[in-house]
């Protein structure tokens, strides 16, 4: 038998980057209805899907910066650039 | 030191101090790469010095600045995109290792249990899940930080980084599947099996 395991992974992630077609849409829904692995799969996806949703809504409470080391770093090399 | 030279290096160190956080986080954000986003800060720079003529001061300097990274970050990610995707044709589908031959997966994934809002505030976790997105390949990594981490629509990264949406879906895909299963090993291996 083959599974369609494979073809609803693509799928699901696809969901997050287009909008699927309704033959695409039911066929993932019953696969995902019958599929525990599957269904795991795909409330994983939206699990992280969450998550960076609310990581880019608090981006600045974690922002990188740069560290001094970093920024001495740049200094120099911009002066070399820079400097006839 | 010369008036020009004066000039130049306090436009630099202007800039640097007052948007370079902003500049690294901009660039951090969309490369998930610490050495090339300080790399692109560094770029921005001096490519703003050398065009300083330009800036008219009816943007505001971080504007202009960020314009000028935008640039410097496609051209990145372009440029690894086209090295990644000409070694990429010769190996084969890396989803497929995730899979048996009849298209069931190897290993069925687990549920998590946990919630995301705890998550995101969860500074061990962002460490496990920052390592896991470094350890995508450049192109997947650089395409996957630009979606989520950014926020960037997927039109937005076609046409930026000049490839086909079916290009774009096989690379979230395989960033989606490669993560996935990182942090399950990481971080979700204690939650309960399904």
């Amino acid at each position: 038998m083959n599974h369609f395991c494979r073809e609803a992974s693509q799928l699901m992630s696809d969901g997050y980057e287009r909008e699927l077609s309704p033959v695409e849409r039911i066929r993932l829904r019953l696969h995902l209805w019958m599929c525990g692995a599957c269904s795991n799969h795909g409330s994983n996806l939206g699990l992280l899907h969450r998550l960076f949703a609310d990581m880019r809504k608090h981006a600045d409470t974690h922002a990188p910066a740069l560290s001094e080391q970093d920024r001495q770093k740049i200094r120099l090399a911009v002066h070399k650039q820079t400097q006839p | 030191m010369t008036d020009r030279e004066n000039e130049a290096g306090r436009n630099v160190d202007h800039w640097l101090s007052e948007h370079g956080d902003y500049l690294y986080r901009y660039a951090s954000f969309r490369l998930s790469d610490a050495e090339a986003a300080r790399d692109m800060v560094q770029e921005t720079l001096i490519a703003a010095w050398k065009a300083r003529e330009n800036f008219r001061g009816d943007s505001s300097a971080r504007t202009w600045l960020v314009g000028i990274m935008k640039h410097k970050i496609t051209d990145h990610v372009r440029k690894e995109i086209r090295t990644r995707n000409l070694s990429e044709a010769a190996e084969s589908d890396p989803t497929s290792h995730w899979f048996n031959a009849d298209g069931s997966w190897a290993e069925a994934p687990r549920a998590w249990a946990d919630n995301p809002e705890e998550l995101s505030e969860n500074n061990q976790f962002r460490e496990v899940l920052h390592d896991c997105i470094g350890k995508l390949p450049d192109n997947q990594r650089s395409v996957f930080s630009m979606r989520e981490l950014a926020g960037e629509d997927s039109d937005t990264v076609c046409n930026e980084m000049d490839i086909t949406p079916t290009n774009l879906h096989v690379m979230m895909h395989r960033a989606r599947m490669a993560l996935r299963r990182c942090l399950e090993m990481n971080w979700f291996g204690g939650a309960k099996q399904s």
